[in-house]
């Protein structure tokens, strides 16, 4: 009998211990969760100045191969509707179309900086790279954020990745989700990004809501994904400068 | 007026009632400008009202129509005298060399703000996977310059306000792409026949990074002979090139226009630009243009050279010139720009603050104060404090 309890106790460890993943993998199954192979999406933006104004944005949003290619159209309000931004090698190369100059201009990285139209969002926030090849991260335990068992990762930004000198990141440790993000800048905390109401569509998790909060300024802008498809047929077309003057 | 009235309005029955069905979008602003101007030691004051309205409207799959209707409707001072922005011993040897007096030639410079009703930017555009076809008065945007575009003969840019919409311009636009990025432009600019006509052909390419850009521009340059007083052409031949990119982490571009004229001497204008994001949100920029249809010596400015000025040409009078600028996100509604645009030659320059106010979703609201420095005689120097306050309200 004894002989058996411990034959049972050592094999729980021994699998216990085979299913606990390295950071590295923990990392890699966050990436695949959320860089998908196609997707689109209508977004509501709702911007909250540290004075308490609201400014309201509406869009259509395009990704391809991972995130790699992403194109975003305004759709509301009147003033920046038909505005286009199109990402691709990861935001590396970025590109605005507007409407009313039916200009194209080639925005340098630097400008991946500037905030997307007032938003608390800049363009590098909303061009969702790869950790893995953005950062190099230290695992440094697990926590709970309001009520999700989460990873907490200290990322430090790469040559490749954004301007902030630090992140601390939570991922969901059962969906492999991002579920909190602090951004640092020469050690002060700069601003906060949560994410909510996460549910499954086409077999894909995903958070439906995204709250960007300046911590420094007081302002908030509230991402809410009111329709999402994922892998579906885009054509590469679509992720073209040639394409952004089409109305 | 009445004929483009009911003109419009026969295009609008026919695309409500053939498109009813295809989400025919209403869409447009209202804008009013103030614009106060120190001139001949008075405070002159004129306004605008502007109405746009946009109409698009997709026929078919591939196939959309674009349009707009401007009506502008000024107020407060209007009529104006050329003689009144340029120096008085210029005025006085362009009166010599007419052999007439300058009171006898001061009423041919009259110019006068009418009030505007037309059709701008209609036109159709028929999409294939290959190739975009677009005929009718549209934008042609062209160059990567800010506040100058030495290859764009196409359009009259407002150096104070280079951002602003431009007129359309009659023209066949057949776009050719090739490869991810790759786009061959041909444009008939449409004139009073096909040698006067404007022909351009343009390569464009996305390469390391870099947007690479090659062109070749044929047109009928129309100008005036203020002596004989009477209007003259001749062709004009320009190549141009330019690129935008990144390099050591600044924005970079270039533009570079060479033009051959059949009978005034050739000329070249080049532009190199950059520009900067910092970590706070602050942006600056910069751009170094020279052309070599400008003078060197304030002396040398003659009157055919400050009527080029004013006029729709909108041809600088010196070689060398610098502009400079920033930005800066005071709050998440407002935005407090600075801009400084100096001739290096005569030393003279304007500098504006702008300051631009979010009201609301539809509602800007722009603050701009002119302020030039220079001595008289000079290209900024001239002229008087001015600036314009702006509101818009999209719907």
């Amino acid at each position: 009998m004894l002989r058996q309890i411990v034959f049972m106790v050592v094999t729980a460890v021994l699998t216990a211990q085979a299913q606990q993943l390295t950071p590295k993998e923990i990392i890699q199954r966050i990436d695949e969760t959320e860089r998908v192979a196609s997707s689109e999406a209508i977004v509501k933006q709702i911007i909250t100045t540290s004075g308490g104004k609201k400014r309201t944005l509406e869009m259509k949003s395009f990704t391809k191969d991972q995130n790699d290619k992403q194109l975003m159209i305004y759709t509301s309000p009147s003033r920046v509707k038909g505005d286009k931004i199109l990402m691709l090698n990861d935001g590396n190369d970025i590109w605005f179309y507007t409407p009313k100059t039916d200009r194209v201009r080639h925005l340098a990285s630097h400008a991946k900086r500037q905030k997307v139209q007032g938003s608390d969002f800049s363009y590098e926030d909303m061009s969702s790279g790869s950790i893995e090849e953005d950062y190099t991260y230290t695992l440094l335990g697990e926590e709970k954020i309001d009520g999700t068992s989460c990873y907490k990762f200290e990322l430090i930004p790469t040559e490749s990745g954004p301007h902030y000198s630090k992140l601390i990141y939570w991922g969901d440790k059962e969906r492999f989700l991002t579920i909190q993000i602090d951004y640092y800048e020469d050690g002060e905390l700069l601003k906060r990004l949560k994410c909510y109401d996460v549910k499954k569509i086409d077999g894909h998790w995903y958070q439906m809501k995204l709250v960007m909060t300046d911590l420094q300024e007081g302002g908030e802008t509230v991402m809410e994904t009111t329709e999402i498809k994922f892998d579906i047929d885009l054509d590469d077309k679509i992720f073209t400068t040639g394409n952004l003057k089409r109305r | 007026m009445k004929r483009q009235f009911l003109s419009l309005l026969l295009i609008l029955i026919t695309f409500v009632s053939k498109a009813s069905t295809q989400a025919l979008e209403f869409t447009g602003y209202y804008e009013n400008q103030l614009f106060p101007q120190e001139l001949n030691d008075k405070l002159i004051l004129q306004d605008y009202n502007k109405l746009r309205i946009d109409l698009s409207a997709e026929i078919g799959g591939n196939v959309s129509f674009n349009g707009d209707y401007i009506c502008r409707l000024f107020h407060g001072a209007k009529r104006f005298n050329s003689f009144d922005f340029i120096p008085e011993n210029v005025v006085s040897q362009y009166a010599r060399e007419s052999q007439a007096s300058i009171d006898s030639l001061r009423p041919d410079f009259d110019f006068e703000y009418s009030d505007e009703n037309f059709l701008d930017n209609a036109y159709v555009t028929i999409y294939s996977k290959r190739a975009n076809i677009r005929i009718g008065k549209q934008q042609l945007p062209w160059g990567s310059g800010y506040s100058w575009n030495p290859t764009d003969i196409f359009n009259q840019k407002n150096l104070l306000d280079p951002t602003y919409e431009k007129v359309g311009v009659n023209a066949f636009k057949l776009e050719l792409l090739f490869g991810r990025e790759g786009m061959l432009t041909s444009i008939i600019g449409i004139g009073e026949e096909w040698e006067t006509s404007t022909k351009a052909l343009k390569v464009k390419e996305h390469f390391i990074g870099f947007d690479l850009s090659a062109c070749f521009v044929e047109k009928t340059q129309e100008g005036f002979d203020y002596v004989l007083f009477a209007p003259s052409s001749e062709r004009r031949r320009l190549f141009g090139a330019d690129f935008s990119g990144e390099l050591l982490g600044l924005g970079v571009w270039a533009e570079g226009a060479y033009n051959q004229l059949e009978d005034s001497d050739d000329f070249g204008q080049y532009l190199l630009g950059a520009d900067y994001t910092f970590e706070s949100g602050l942006y600056l920029i910069g751009e170094y243009y020279r052309s070599q249809l400008g003078r060197t010596d304030k002396s040398e400015y003659t009157f055919d050279d400050w009527m080029r000025l004013l006029s729709a040409d909108g041809e600088n009078l010196g070689v060398d010139y610098i502009s400079s600028g920033e930005m800066y996100p005071v709050t998440e509604l407002l935005n407090w720009s600075n801009y400084l645009i100096i001739n290096l030659n005569d030393k003279s320059g304007i500098f504006f603050p702008w300051f631009e106010y979010s009201f609301s979703d539809n509602t800007e609201v722009i603050l701009v104060g002119y302020v030039p420095f220079g001595e008289d005689e000079t290209e900024f120097g001239e002229f008087g404090l001015g600036g314009f306050a702006r509101i818009r309200v999209y719907f």
